[in-house]
C-alpha cells in the first residue's frame, strides 16, 4: 500500500517537512504509512489532497437515500391488526 | 475572554529545560502566509497558540541550523510601558566551528529580516516573525575561537523578535520548496 496512490502532495517539492508532534516528515518516501499520512490529511495537514483512490478507499460517497415523508398523526392511517397466525 | 483554572500543567511530570539541537529559519520576504490570531470566542488555551502554517512562497522553503547542546535558549521578556506592554523573544545559539558556510551565514543574516522557529525540550515550537514584523540579528555572543584550548570555536548568535502576544506555532515547517499549486 503506497501512500502517494491515496494522496497527493501539494504546494510542495516532495522532501521534509517538519509536523509537530510527528516529527521531521520526508515526503518524497513513498514507504510513509498511509495511515500516518491520512491522519496528518484528516487533521488539516495544508500540503495534501486525497486522490480519487483514496477518496474511493477512506471516504466512499454514502449512497442518497430519500428521506421518508413525515405523516401528521391527524392523517396517519390506523395501523393494520397483524394477520392472524393459523395454528 | 474567558478565564480559567489554572493546575499543574506537565503531562506525565515532563518539563526539561533547553531547546532541541537545531533552529530553523528564513527569510521574512520569504514567506507567502503566516498563522493568525485566535478568532473569538477566547479562551486561555486558544489565546496561547496562533491558528495555521507559514507556507513560503514558490521556490522558497525554510532552513536548519544546527546548534550545540545545551547552547541555545530562548528568553522571553517584557517589554514596553504600563498600558503598551508586549514581548520580546531573544533567541540564542551557538553554531560550532568557523567554517565558511558559518561565517557566511552571518555575513547574510545581520542585516536581514528573518523569521526563525525554535523547538523546545518539550516538543513545543515557537515561531520569531509575523506578517507585520521579522526577526532581527541582534548580537554576537561568545563568537571566535576561543582563548584556551579546552574553550571552543563557534559562532554565538542572538535573534530578537518583538510581539504583542506569546503563542505556541502548531504549523508545520517546510524544509522543501514550495511550488505553485495547480
Amino acid at each position: 500500500m503506497i501512500w502517494t496512490d491515496y494522496f497527493t502532495l501539494v504546494g510542495v517539492m516532495p522532501g521534509r517537512i517538519v509536523v509537530p508532534g510527528h516529527g521531521t516528515l520526508d515526503f518524497s518516501d513513498v514507504s510513509l504509512p498511509v495511515e500516518k499520512i491520512q491522519t496528518l490529511f484528516e487533521n488539516g495537514f495544508p500540503y495534501l489532497r486525497v486522490t480519487s483512490l483514496g477518496k474511493e478507499t477512506f471516504y466512499p460517497e454514502q449512497p442518497l437515500v430519500e428521506p421518508e415523508a413525515e405523516v401528521t398523526p391527524e392523517l396517519a392511517l390506523p395501523a393494520k391488526k397483524p394477520p392472524k397466525m393459523k395454528t | 475572554m474567558d478565564f480559567a483554572d489554572i493546575g499543574k500543567l506537565l503531562t506525565d511530570g515532563k518539563n526539561l529545560g533547553g531547546l532541541a539541537q537545531r533552529i530553523y529559519f528564513g527569510l521574512w520576504s520569504d514567506v507567502a502566509t503566516w498563522p493568525v490570531d485566535a478568532e473569538l470566542p477566547l479562551t486561555l488555551d486558544a489565546l496561547g497558540s496562533s491558528t495555521g502554517s507559514i507556507a513560503m512562497k514558490p521556490g522558497k522553503r525554510m532552513f536548519e541550523l544546527y546548534t550545540t547542546e545545551d547552547a541555545a535558549k530562548l528568553d522571553i521578556n517584557v517589554i514596553g510601558e504600563e498600558g503598551g506592554k508586549g514581548y520580546e523573544f531573544l533567541l540564542h545559539v551557538f553554531a560550532p566551528g568557523l567554517n565558511k558556510k558559518l561565517l557566511g551565514f552571518m555575513n547574510a543574516t545581520k542585516n536581514e529580516d528573518l523569521v526563525l522557529i525554535a523547538q523546545d525540550s518539550a516538543g513545543q515550537f515557537y515561531l520569531l516573525g509575523c506578517e507585520i514584523r521579522s526577526a532581527k540579528f541582534q548580537a554576537s555572543d561568545g563568537s571566535g575561537t576561543g582563548s584556551t584550548t579546552d574553550g571552543r570555536r563557534g559562532l554565538g548568535m542572538t535573534f530578537a523578535y518583538r510581539t504583542h502576544s506569546l503563542y505556541e506555532y502548531t504549523g508545520t515547517i517546510p524544509l522543501t520548496a514550495a511550488v505553485p499549486e495547480p
